[in-house]
Protein backbone atom coordinates (compact mmCIF):
# COMPACT_ATOMS: atom_id res chain seq x y z
CA UNK A 1 0.00 0.00 0.00
CA UNK A 2 0.82 3.58 -0.44
CA UNK A 3 0.50 6.73 0.89
CA UNK A 4 -2.96 7.04 -1.71
CA UNK A 5 -4.82 4.63 0.23
CA UNK A 6 -8.24 4.75 0.38
CA UNK A 7 -9.38 6.94 3.77
CA UNK A 8 -11.60 4.35 4.96
CA UNK A 9 -8.69 2.22 5.70
CA UNK A 10 -6.43 4.66 7.66
CA UNK A 11 -4.45 2.84 10.07
CA UNK A 12 -3.09 5.46 12.88
CA UNK A 13 -1.19 5.15 16.14
CA UNK A 14 -3.57 5.57 19.42
CA UNK A 15 -1.85 6.70 22.54
CA UNK A 16 -3.89 5.13 25.43
CA UNK A 17 -3.47 7.13 29.09
CA UNK A 18 -2.62 5.13 31.58
CA UNK A 19 -5.67 4.75 33.13
CA UNK A 20 -7.27 3.34 30.02
CA UNK A 21 -4.62 0.55 29.87
CA UNK A 22 -6.42 -1.63 32.30
CA UNK A 23 -8.65 -2.27 28.85
CA UNK A 24 -5.62 -2.44 26.30
CA UNK A 25 -3.84 -5.31 28.07
CA UNK A 26 -1.36 -2.73 29.53
CA UNK A 27 -0.82 -1.31 26.24
CA UNK A 28 0.11 2.21 25.88
CA UNK A 29 0.08 2.48 22.20
CA UNK A 30 -2.33 0.48 19.46
CA UNK A 31 -3.55 0.80 16.00
CA UNK A 32 -6.84 1.51 15.25
CA UNK A 33 -7.95 2.10 11.69
CA UNK A 34 -10.53 5.19 11.35
CA UNK A 35 -11.30 8.43 8.68
CA UNK A 36 -12.13 10.15 11.96
CA UNK A 37 -11.70 10.73 15.48
CA UNK A 38 -14.99 9.21 15.93
CA UNK A 39 -14.01 6.34 13.58
CA UNK A 40 -11.23 5.31 15.64
CA UNK A 41 -13.40 5.68 18.80
CA UNK A 42 -15.57 3.49 17.54
CA UNK A 43 -12.81 1.29 15.93
CA UNK A 44 -10.76 0.97 19.54
CA UNK A 45 -14.44 -0.23 21.14
CA UNK A 46 -14.61 -2.95 19.16
CA UNK A 47 -10.90 -4.12 19.75
CA UNK A 48 -11.28 -3.24 23.63
CA UNK A 49 -14.89 -3.35 24.39
CA UNK A 50 -15.57 -0.79 27.21
CA UNK A 51 -13.35 2.29 25.87
CA UNK A 52 -15.81 4.34 24.62
CA UNK A 53 -18.14 4.43 28.21
CA UNK A 54 -14.72 5.62 29.54
CA UNK A 55 -14.65 8.04 26.89
CA UNK A 56 -18.08 9.35 26.99
CA UNK A 57 -20.73 10.38 29.25
CA UNK A 58 -24.51 9.40 29.17
CA UNK A 59 -25.54 11.87 26.59
CA UNK A 60 -22.61 11.03 24.07
CA UNK A 61 -20.31 13.57 24.65
CA UNK A 62 -16.48 13.07 25.50
CA UNK A 63 -16.19 13.69 29.08
CA UNK A 64 -15.32 16.89 30.33
CA UNK A 65 -11.70 15.74 31.04
CA UNK A 66 -10.92 13.78 28.13
CA UNK A 67 -8.50 15.60 25.84
CA UNK A 68 -8.18 14.44 22.56
CA UNK A 69 -5.43 15.12 20.34
CA UNK A 70 -4.82 14.13 16.71
CA UNK A 71 -0.62 14.36 15.85
CA UNK A 72 -0.30 17.55 18.63
CA UNK A 73 -3.75 19.59 17.86
CA UNK A 74 -6.02 19.61 20.03
CA UNK A 75 -9.63 18.51 18.85
CA UNK A 76 -11.14 21.56 19.84
CA UNK A 77 -9.48 23.62 17.79
CA UNK A 78 -10.26 21.51 14.37
CA UNK A 79 -13.58 19.58 13.77
CA UNK A 80 -13.78 17.46 17.13
CA UNK A 81 -15.12 14.05 16.66
CA UNK A 82 -15.01 14.55 13.15
CA UNK A 83 -11.73 15.79 12.65
CA UNK A 84 -10.22 13.81 9.82
CA UNK A 85 -6.75 11.77 10.12
CA UNK A 86 -4.11 10.66 7.26
CA UNK A 87 -2.18 7.68 7.03
CA UNK A 88 1.12 8.29 9.63
CA UNK A 89 -1.25 10.37 12.22
CA UNK A 90 -1.81 10.09 15.66
CA UNK A 91 -4.15 9.91 18.12
CA UNK A 92 -3.35 10.92 22.03
CA UNK A 93 -5.65 10.80 24.82
CA UNK A 94 -5.04 12.23 27.47
CA UNK A 95 -7.08 13.16 30.80
CA UNK A 96 -7.17 16.57 31.69
CA UNK A 97 -4.75 17.14 34.96
CA UNK A 98 -7.34 18.94 37.48
CA UNK A 99 -6.90 19.49 41.01
CA UNK A 100 -11.05 19.09 41.88
CA UNK A 101 -13.38 21.43 43.13
CA UNK A 102 -13.15 22.53 47.00
CA UNK A 103 -15.78 21.04 49.68
CA UNK A 104 -16.30 17.14 49.61
CA UNK A 105 -18.34 15.25 46.86
CA UNK A 106 -20.81 14.49 49.07
CA UNK A 107 -21.63 17.62 51.26
CA UNK A 108 -22.71 19.33 47.48
CA UNK A 109 -25.41 21.43 47.68
CA UNK A 110 -26.90 23.50 45.16
CA UNK A 111 -26.08 26.95 45.42
CA UNK A 112 -25.66 28.60 49.27
CA UNK A 113 -22.56 30.37 50.65
CA UNK A 114 -19.71 27.82 50.21
CA UNK A 115 -21.50 25.12 48.79
CA UNK A 116 -21.11 23.02 51.76
CA UNK A 117 -23.29 22.01 54.60
CA UNK A 118 -25.23 24.61 57.18
CA UNK A 119 -22.34 25.59 59.94
CA UNK A 120 -22.64 22.80 61.85
CA UNK A 121 -19.74 21.89 62.53
CA UNK A 122 -17.43 18.77 62.72
CA UNK A 123 -20.00 16.07 63.08
CA UNK A 124 -20.78 15.10 59.70
CA UNK A 125 -18.89 12.69 58.38
CA UNK A 126 -17.96 13.38 54.43
CA UNK A 127 -19.17 9.98 54.38
CA UNK A 128 -22.45 10.13 55.90
CA UNK A 129 -24.26 11.96 53.17
CA UNK A 130 -24.69 9.27 50.66
CA UNK A 131 -25.93 9.12 47.92
CA UNK A 132 -25.49 12.97 47.25
CA UNK A 133 -22.80 12.38 44.47
CA UNK A 134 -23.73 12.48 40.37
CA UNK A 135 -24.70 8.93 39.66
CA UNK A 136 -22.67 8.86 36.54
CA UNK A 137 -21.51 5.63 36.63
CA UNK A 138 -23.88 2.22 36.87
CA UNK A 139 -21.27 -0.60 38.32
CA UNK A 140 -19.47 -1.82 35.61
CA UNK A 141 -18.71 -5.65 35.80
CA UNK A 142 -15.49 -7.41 35.63
CA UNK A 143 -13.67 -4.08 35.25
CA UNK A 144 -15.65 -2.57 38.94
CA UNK A 145 -13.35 -3.00 41.69
CA UNK A 146 -10.38 -3.53 39.79
CA UNK A 147 -9.79 -0.35 41.48
CA UNK A 148 -10.99 1.50 44.04
CA UNK A 149 -14.06 1.09 45.61
CA UNK A 150 -17.23 1.50 44.62
CA UNK A 151 -19.07 4.73 44.62
CA UNK A 152 -22.45 3.03 46.32
CA UNK A 153 -20.14 1.24 48.93
CA UNK A 154 -20.77 3.61 51.27
CA UNK A 155 -17.12 4.35 53.33
CA UNK A 156 -15.88 0.99 52.49
CA UNK A 157 -12.47 0.88 53.79
CA UNK A 158 -9.15 1.62 51.44
CA UNK A 159 -6.44 -0.68 52.20
CA UNK A 160 -4.18 1.14 54.15
CA UNK A 161 -0.38 0.45 54.04
CA UNK A 162 3.03 1.40 52.13
CA UNK A 163 2.69 2.03 47.98
CA UNK A 164 4.16 -0.62 46.95
CA UNK A 165 1.90 -3.14 48.67
CA UNK A 166 -0.84 -1.97 46.56
CA UNK A 167 -1.09 -3.13 42.99
CA UNK A 168 -0.20 0.16 40.94
CA UNK A 169 -0.87 1.36 37.72
CA UNK A 170 2.79 2.40 37.43
CA UNK A 171 4.87 0.22 34.52
CA UNK A 172 7.94 -0.69 36.52
CA UNK B 1 -7.92 6.62 62.58
CA UNK B 2 -5.84 8.81 60.20
CA UNK B 3 -6.95 11.94 58.75
CA UNK B 4 -6.93 11.10 55.07
CA UNK B 5 -9.36 8.19 54.21
CA UNK B 6 -8.97 7.67 50.17
CA UNK B 7 -8.53 9.70 47.19
CA UNK B 8 -12.00 10.15 45.64
CA UNK B 9 -12.61 11.33 42.43
CA UNK B 10 -14.88 14.52 42.06
CA UNK B 11 -17.41 13.69 39.18
CA UNK B 12 -18.34 9.60 40.22
CA UNK B 13 -17.17 9.21 43.93
CA UNK B 14 -15.15 6.28 43.35
CA UNK B 15 -12.57 5.81 45.65
CA UNK B 16 -8.62 4.96 45.24
CA UNK B 17 -6.10 4.37 48.12
CA UNK B 18 -3.99 7.29 48.69
CA UNK B 19 -1.43 6.41 46.03
CA UNK B 20 0.13 8.45 43.47
CA UNK B 21 -3.15 8.72 41.21
CA UNK B 22 -5.20 11.43 39.99
CA UNK B 23 -7.19 10.70 37.62
CA UNK B 24 -10.46 8.42 37.81
CA UNK B 25 -10.14 5.11 35.56
CA UNK B 26 -13.89 5.21 34.94
CA UNK B 27 -14.90 8.93 34.26
CA UNK B 28 -11.25 10.22 33.84
CA UNK B 29 -12.24 12.78 36.87
CA UNK B 30 -10.04 14.52 38.95
CA UNK B 31 -9.14 12.24 42.34
CA UNK B 32 -8.89 14.25 45.72
CA UNK B 33 -8.22 13.39 48.93
CA UNK B 34 -10.98 12.52 51.20
CA UNK B 35 -10.60 13.53 54.68
CA UNK B 36 -11.30 12.36 57.79
CA UNK B 37 -12.72 15.74 59.36
CA UNK B 38 -13.85 14.26 63.28
CA UNK B 39 -10.49 13.21 63.35
CA UNK B 40 -8.89 16.67 62.25
CA UNK B 41 -11.81 18.61 64.43
CA UNK B 42 -10.66 16.53 67.67
CA UNK B 43 -6.84 18.04 67.20
CA UNK B 44 -7.51 21.01 65.71
CA UNK B 45 -8.18 24.45 67.47
CA UNK B 46 -7.26 27.84 66.64
CA UNK B 47 -4.34 27.98 69.64
CA UNK B 48 -3.18 24.81 68.84
CA UNK B 49 -2.15 26.72 65.21
CA UNK B 50 -1.40 29.36 66.51
CA UNK B 51 1.30 27.64 68.81
CA UNK B 52 2.66 26.18 65.47
CA UNK B 53 5.29 26.77 63.02
CA UNK B 54 5.46 30.39 61.88
CA UNK B 55 4.99 28.42 58.24
CA UNK B 56 2.07 26.68 56.12
CA UNK B 57 3.19 23.56 58.06
CA UNK B 58 1.04 24.69 61.24
CA UNK B 59 -2.04 24.07 59.31
CA UNK B 60 -0.40 20.80 58.80
CA UNK B 61 -3.58 18.79 60.31
CA UNK B 62 -5.31 20.08 57.06
CA UNK B 63 -2.66 18.92 54.47
CA UNK B 64 -2.51 15.65 52.99
CA UNK B 65 0.31 14.11 54.33
CA UNK B 66 0.99 11.51 56.84
CA UNK B 67 3.92 12.53 58.82
CA UNK B 68 6.13 15.09 59.74
CA UNK B 69 6.89 17.40 56.65
CA UNK B 70 10.29 17.20 55.41
CA UNK B 71 10.54 19.43 52.41
CA UNK B 72 9.70 23.42 52.47
CA UNK B 73 9.22 23.71 56.32
CA UNK B 74 9.80 27.71 55.81
CA UNK B 75 7.21 27.98 52.92
CA UNK B 76 3.75 30.02 53.90
CA UNK B 77 3.08 32.73 56.52
CA UNK B 78 3.41 35.84 54.16
CA UNK B 79 2.34 39.25 55.36
CA UNK B 80 -1.13 40.63 54.38
CA UNK B 81 -0.73 43.93 54.06
CA UNK B 82 -3.86 46.46 54.65
CA UNK B 83 -3.14 48.03 51.40
CA UNK B 84 -4.46 51.57 52.37
CA UNK B 85 -2.77 53.57 49.63
CA UNK B 86 -4.52 51.21 46.78
CA UNK B 87 -7.28 51.25 48.92
CA UNK B 88 -7.92 54.87 48.93
CA UNK B 89 -7.33 55.07 45.13
CA UNK B 90 -9.79 52.44 44.53
CA UNK B 91 -12.25 53.39 47.05
CA UNK B 92 -12.10 50.34 48.27
CA UNK B 93 -12.03 50.64 52.39
CA UNK B 94 -10.87 47.55 53.36
CA UNK B 95 -8.51 46.15 50.93
CA UNK B 96 -5.45 43.81 52.10
CA UNK B 97 -2.91 42.30 49.55
CA UNK B 98 -1.74 38.23 50.37
CA UNK B 99 2.19 39.08 49.77
CA UNK B 100 2.92 35.93 48.23
CA UNK B 101 5.77 37.53 46.56
CA UNK B 102 7.79 36.89 49.47
CA UNK B 103 7.34 33.63 49.45
CA UNK B 104 10.47 30.88 50.70
CA UNK B 105 12.58 29.91 48.42
CA UNK B 106 11.61 31.16 45.46
CA UNK B 107 8.95 34.08 45.75
CA UNK B 108 6.08 32.55 44.50
CA UNK B 109 2.77 30.99 46.05
CA UNK B 110 4.07 27.72 44.03
CA UNK B 111 6.44 27.27 47.39
CA UNK B 112 3.55 26.57 49.69
CA UNK B 113 2.42 23.52 47.02
CA UNK B 114 5.43 22.31 46.24
CA UNK B 115 6.36 21.94 50.44
CA UNK B 116 3.43 19.92 50.21
CA UNK B 117 3.93 17.62 46.93
CA UNK B 118 7.43 16.90 47.75
CA UNK B 119 6.93 15.87 51.21
CA UNK B 120 4.26 13.68 49.65
CA UNK B 121 6.04 12.51 46.99
CA UNK B 122 8.72 11.44 49.84
CA UNK B 123 6.30 9.53 51.72
CA UNK B 124 5.41 7.96 48.63
CA UNK B 125 8.50 6.88 48.27
CA UNK B 126 9.71 8.99 44.84
CA UNK B 127 13.30 9.94 43.97
CA UNK B 128 12.86 11.54 41.38
CA UNK B 129 10.15 14.93 40.79
CA UNK B 130 9.36 16.50 38.10
CA UNK B 131 6.64 19.25 36.60
CA UNK B 132 4.69 20.75 33.92
CA UNK B 133 5.37 24.71 34.73
CA UNK B 134 5.15 28.28 33.27
CA UNK B 135 7.69 29.33 35.29
CA UNK B 136 6.80 29.62 38.94
CA UNK B 137 6.53 25.96 39.84
CA UNK B 138 9.50 24.66 38.28
CA UNK B 139 11.72 27.19 39.98
CA UNK B 140 10.22 25.76 43.23
CA UNK B 141 10.20 22.35 42.22
CA UNK B 142 14.30 22.69 41.61
CA UNK B 143 15.00 24.36 44.15
CA UNK B 144 12.87 22.13 46.96
CA UNK B 145 14.51 19.25 45.05
CA UNK B 146 18.05 20.32 45.61
CA UNK B 147 17.63 20.86 49.03
CA UNK B 148 15.57 17.89 49.49
CA UNK B 149 18.83 15.79 47.25
CA UNK B 150 15.43 14.61 44.77
CA UNK B 151 16.51 14.08 41.47
CA UNK B 152 14.46 17.12 39.36
CA UNK B 153 12.97 17.23 35.54
CA UNK B 154 11.61 20.29 35.03
CA UNK B 155 9.50 20.81 31.66
CA UNK B 156 8.84 24.67 30.64
CA UNK B 157 7.96 26.41 27.26
CA UNK B 158 10.44 27.26 25.77
CA UNK B 159 9.47 31.41 25.56
CA UNK B 160 9.65 31.28 29.07
CA UNK B 161 10.86 34.86 30.64
CA UNK B 162 14.92 35.04 31.26
CA UNK B 163 14.56 35.31 35.13
CA UNK B 164 12.45 32.34 35.09
CA UNK B 165 14.67 30.06 33.30
CA UNK B 166 17.56 30.95 35.41
CA UNK B 167 15.68 30.68 38.35
CA UNK B 168 15.73 27.00 37.51
CA UNK B 169 18.96 26.70 36.04
CA UNK B 170 20.53 27.78 39.51
CA UNK B 171 19.73 24.67 41.25
CA UNK B 172 20.85 22.04 38.82
CA UNK B 173 18.05 20.46 37.71
CA UNK B 174 17.08 19.13 34.35
CA UNK B 175 15.68 21.94 32.46
CA UNK B 176 13.63 20.63 29.26
CA UNK B 177 12.38 24.02 27.25
CA UNK B 178 9.40 22.04 25.05
CA UNK B 179 8.85 24.31 21.80
CA UNK B 180 5.39 25.37 22.83
CA UNK B 181 3.01 25.98 24.57
CA UNK B 182 2.07 25.32 28.36
CA UNK B 183 -0.51 23.16 27.00
CA UNK B 184 1.99 21.46 24.94
CA UNK B 185 3.88 20.79 27.60
CA UNK B 186 1.42 19.72 30.28
CA UNK B 187 0.04 17.14 27.69
CA UNK B 188 3.77 16.26 26.80
CA UNK B 189 4.43 16.06 30.43
CA UNK B 190 1.03 13.64 31.05
CA UNK B 191 2.31 11.47 28.78
CA UNK B 192 5.88 11.33 30.14
CA UNK B 193 4.35 10.50 33.92
CA UNK B 194 2.94 7.31 32.16
CA UNK B 195 5.86 6.18 31.71
CA UNK B 196 8.01 7.27 34.14
CA UNK B 197 8.14 6.30 37.49
CA UNK B 198 8.31 10.15 38.80
CA UNK B 199 6.55 12.18 40.96
CA UNK B 200 5.37 14.72 39.10
CA UNK B 201 3.96 17.43 41.36
CA UNK B 202 0.97 18.56 39.19
CA UNK B 203 0.38 15.60 37.56
CA UNK B 204 0.41 11.96 39.41
CA UNK B 205 0.70 14.30 42.44
CA UNK B 206 -1.97 16.59 41.71
CA UNK B 207 -4.11 15.69 44.59
CA UNK B 208 -1.50 16.47 47.12
CA UNK B 209 -0.13 19.34 45.49
CA UNK B 210 -3.12 21.13 44.62
CA UNK B 211 -4.07 21.04 48.30
CA UNK B 212 -0.90 23.13 49.37
CA UNK B 213 -2.73 26.13 47.88
CA UNK B 214 -5.58 26.01 50.88
CA UNK B 215 -3.03 27.26 53.13
CA UNK B 216 -3.59 31.11 51.87
CA UNK B 217 -7.32 30.66 52.93
CA UNK B 218 -5.93 29.56 56.12
CA UNK B 219 -3.65 32.45 56.62
CA UNK B 220 -5.08 34.69 55.28
CA UNK B 221 -8.64 34.05 57.56
CA UNK B 222 -5.82 33.28 60.77
CA UNK B 223 -4.43 37.29 59.75
CA UNK B 224 -8.06 38.59 60.13
CA UNK B 225 -8.06 37.27 63.14
CA UNK B 226 -10.07 34.19 62.30
CA UNK B 227 -12.10 35.95 60.12
CA UNK B 228 -13.15 35.02 56.24
CA UNK B 229 -13.00 38.08 54.02
CA UNK B 230 -16.12 39.45 52.18
CA UNK B 231 -14.21 39.31 48.68
CA UNK B 232 -11.43 37.54 47.17
CA UNK B 233 -9.51 38.27 44.11
CA UNK B 234 -7.52 35.21 42.47
CA UNK B 235 -6.03 35.07 39.66
CA UNK B 236 -6.46 31.90 37.53
CA UNK B 237 -4.45 30.08 35.03
CA UNK B 238 -5.43 25.80 35.81
CA UNK B 239 -8.31 27.55 37.83
CA UNK B 240 -6.88 25.26 41.29
CA UNK B 241 -5.92 28.26 43.14
CA UNK B 242 -9.17 29.75 43.04
CA UNK B 243 -11.03 26.82 44.03
CA UNK B 244 -8.75 25.89 47.00
CA UNK B 245 -8.73 28.85 48.67
CA UNK B 246 -12.79 28.53 48.46
CA UNK B 247 -12.11 24.95 49.81
CA UNK B 248 -9.94 26.68 52.56
CA UNK B 249 -12.09 28.92 53.56
CA UNK B 250 -14.91 26.12 53.57
CA UNK B 251 -13.00 23.87 55.51
CA UNK B 252 -12.12 26.29 58.51
CA UNK B 253 -15.90 26.83 58.87
CA UNK B 254 -16.94 23.11 58.82
CA UNK B 255 -14.20 23.03 61.72
CA UNK B 256 -15.66 25.85 63.55
CA UNK B 257 -12.43 27.23 63.39
CA UNK B 258 -14.76 30.87 61.96
CA UNK B 259 -17.66 31.71 61.62
CA UNK B 260 -19.05 30.91 58.09
CA UNK B 261 -19.06 34.06 55.92
CA UNK B 262 -20.43 33.94 52.10
CA UNK B 263 -16.89 35.29 50.67
CA UNK B 264 -17.34 35.86 47.02
CA UNK B 265 -14.47 34.17 45.26
CA UNK B 266 -13.61 36.45 41.79
CA UNK B 267 -10.91 35.32 38.63
CA UNK B 268 -8.71 37.66 37.57
CA UNK B 269 -7.26 36.77 33.89
CA UNK B 270 -5.31 37.93 30.72
CA UNK B 271 -7.47 38.98 28.01
CA UNK B 272 -4.67 37.10 25.97
CA UNK B 273 -5.50 33.74 27.59
CA UNK B 274 -8.79 34.08 29.21
CA UNK B 275 -10.81 30.87 28.74
CA UNK B 276 -12.49 31.46 32.21
CA UNK B 277 -13.54 34.97 31.80
CA UNK B 278 -15.00 33.86 28.47
CA UNK B 279 -16.88 31.25 29.24
CA UNK B 280 -18.11 33.30 32.71
CA UNK B 281 -19.19 36.21 30.25
CA UNK B 282 -20.90 33.88 27.90
CA UNK B 283 -22.59 32.34 30.58
CA UNK B 284 -21.46 28.98 29.42
CA UNK B 285 -20.19 25.87 32.04
CA UNK B 286 -17.83 24.52 29.53
CA UNK B 287 -14.22 25.98 28.53
CA UNK B 288 -13.00 26.35 24.95
CA UNK B 289 -9.71 26.09 24.68
CA UNK B 290 -7.76 29.44 23.70
CA UNK B 291 -3.56 29.32 22.36
CA UNK B 292 -2.47 32.30 25.01
CA UNK B 293 -1.17 35.35 23.87
CA UNK B 294 -0.22 37.23 26.65
CA UNK B 295 2.65 38.95 28.61
CA UNK B 296 1.41 37.34 31.75
CA UNK B 297 2.88 33.95 31.06
CA UNK B 298 2.47 32.19 34.69
CA UNK B 299 -1.25 32.62 33.67
CA UNK B 300 -0.83 31.26 30.13
CA UNK B 301 -3.21 28.18 30.34
CA UNK B 302 -5.80 27.90 27.38
CA UNK B 303 -6.80 25.00 28.26
CA UNK B 304 -7.34 24.82 32.16
CA UNK B 305 -7.72 21.79 33.82
CA UNK B 306 -9.74 23.43 36.76
CA UNK B 307 -11.51 26.03 34.88
CA UNK B 308 -15.03 24.39 35.04
CA UNK B 309 -14.66 24.28 38.98
CA UNK B 310 -13.17 27.78 39.27
CA UNK B 311 -15.94 28.87 37.05
CA UNK B 312 -18.51 26.93 39.17
CA UNK B 313 -16.77 28.20 42.49
CA UNK B 314 -17.04 31.93 41.27
CA UNK B 315 -20.86 31.79 40.07
CA UNK B 316 -21.94 29.53 43.32
CA UNK B 317 -20.36 32.50 45.46
CA UNK B 318 -21.72 35.31 43.90
CA UNK B 319 -18.04 36.47 42.26
CA UNK B 320 -17.50 37.47 38.74
CA UNK B 321 -14.21 37.15 36.55
CA UNK B 322 -12.58 39.85 34.56
CA UNK B 323 -10.10 39.93 32.13
CA UNK B 324 -7.30 42.56 31.15
CA UNK B 325 -5.02 43.84 28.40
CA UNK B 326 -1.17 43.37 28.65
CA UNK B 327 -1.49 47.64 28.99
CA UNK B 328 -3.52 46.93 31.74
CA UNK B 329 -1.44 44.18 33.59
CA UNK B 330 1.46 46.84 33.26
CA UNK B 331 -0.32 49.21 35.11
CA UNK B 332 -1.25 46.80 37.20
CA UNK B 333 2.28 46.46 38.34
CA UNK B 334 3.08 49.49 38.64
CA UNK B 335 -0.32 50.25 40.92
CA UNK B 336 0.72 47.76 42.91
CA UNK B 337 3.99 48.80 43.54
CA UNK B 338 3.46 53.04 43.17
CA UNK B 339 0.95 52.41 46.05
CA UNK B 340 2.31 49.39 48.12
CA UNK B 341 5.61 48.94 47.52
CA UNK B 342 5.12 45.16 46.34
CA UNK B 343 6.44 44.36 42.69
CA UNK B 344 4.85 41.60 41.88
CA UNK B 345 5.36 39.87 38.52
CA UNK B 346 2.71 40.46 35.62
CA UNK B 347 0.15 37.67 37.37
CA UNK B 348 0.04 39.99 40.07
CA UNK B 349 -0.23 42.95 37.68
CA UNK B 350 -3.31 41.19 36.47
CA UNK B 351 -5.28 40.65 39.69
CA UNK B 352 -4.30 44.04 40.89
CA UNK B 353 -5.51 45.47 37.31
CA UNK B 354 -8.85 43.28 37.72
CA UNK B 355 -8.72 44.60 41.00
CA UNK B 356 -9.26 47.97 40.11
CA UNK B 357 -11.81 46.78 37.05
CA UNK B 358 -14.01 45.38 39.81
CA UNK B 359 -14.04 48.59 41.78
CA UNK B 360 -14.42 50.92 38.68
CA UNK B 361 -17.41 48.66 37.94
CA UNK B 362 -18.87 49.14 41.65
CA UNK B 363 -18.58 44.77 41.24
CA UNK B 364 -16.30 45.20 44.31
CA UNK B 365 -18.23 46.83 47.23
CA UNK B 366 -16.36 49.81 49.10
CA UNK B 367 -17.39 48.21 52.45
CA UNK B 368 -16.60 45.04 51.73
CA UNK B 369 -13.69 42.94 53.15
CA UNK B 370 -11.94 42.09 50.22
CA UNK B 371 -8.22 40.21 49.50
CA UNK B 372 -6.49 40.27 46.37
CA UNK B 373 -3.92 37.44 46.31
CA UNK B 374 -0.96 38.89 44.94
CA UNK B 375 1.06 35.09 43.64
CA UNK B 376 4.88 36.00 42.70
CA UNK B 377 7.40 38.37 42.45
CA UNK B 378 8.21 40.98 39.69
CA UNK B 379 12.14 40.51 39.69
CA UNK B 380 11.38 37.23 37.68
CA UNK B 381 9.55 38.98 34.89
CA UNK B 382 11.42 42.32 34.34
CA UNK B 383 10.89 41.59 30.47
CA UNK B 384 7.16 42.93 30.98
CA UNK B 385 8.29 46.31 32.55
CA UNK B 386 10.97 47.29 30.99
CA UNK B 387 10.93 50.74 29.14
CA UNK B 388 7.61 51.79 30.78
CA UNK B 389 9.13 51.95 34.38
CA UNK B 390 10.73 55.47 33.55
CA UNK B 391 15.05 55.88 33.62
CA UNK B 392 17.06 56.51 35.99
CA UNK B 393 19.16 60.26 36.53
CA UNK B 394 22.39 59.88 35.40
CA UNK B 395 24.67 62.69 37.12
CA UNK B 396 28.41 63.65 37.35
CA UNK B 397 29.39 62.41 40.98
CA UNK B 398 29.16 66.36 41.96
CA UNK B 399 26.77 68.43 44.44
CA UNK B 400 26.31 71.46 41.51
CA UNK B 401 25.33 68.98 39.14
CA UNK B 402 23.54 67.06 41.49
CA UNK B 403 21.52 70.54 41.85
CA UNK B 404 21.58 71.46 38.59
CA UNK B 405 20.24 68.59 36.64
CA UNK B 406 17.15 67.84 39.52
CA UNK B 407 16.82 71.23 40.08
CA UNK B 408 16.52 70.94 43.69
CA UNK B 409 15.53 73.41 45.91
CA UNK B 410 17.47 72.88 49.54
CA UNK B 411 15.97 72.90 52.79
CA UNK B 412 16.87 76.00 54.77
Amino acid sequence: MTDTTPSHQTSVLVRIPTPLRRLTGGRGEVTAEGRTVQEILDALERQFPGVKERLYDETGQLRRFVNIYVNDEDIRFTQGLETTLKKGDELSIVPAIAGGDGPPITNRRPLGNHGGPARGGIGASALDAGGAHRPLLRPMGQVDGARGVGASEDAAPIPHGPPHQMESLWPA
Amino acid sequence: MTKMKALICRECGKRYPLEPLHVCEFCFGPLEVEYNYDAIGRELSRSAIEAGPKSLWRYAPLLPVEKEPTVGLNAGMTPLLHAKNLGRELGLDRLYIKNDTVNHPTLSFKDRVVAVALTRAKELGFDTVACASTGNLANSVSAHAAQANLRCFVFIPSDLEAGKILGNLVYRPTVVAVEGNYDDVNRLCSEVAGEYRWAFVNINIRPYYAEGSKTLAFETAEQLGWTAPDHVVVPIASGSLLTKIRKGLWELTKLGLIDQTPTRVSGAQAEGCGPVATAFEAGRDFIKPVTPKTIAKSLAIGNPADGYYALKAVRETGGTIAAVSDDEIVEGIKLLARTEGVFAETAGGVTTAVLAKLARQGKIDRRELTVAYITGHGLKTQEAIAGSVGDVVRIQPSLSHFEQTLQLKRDA
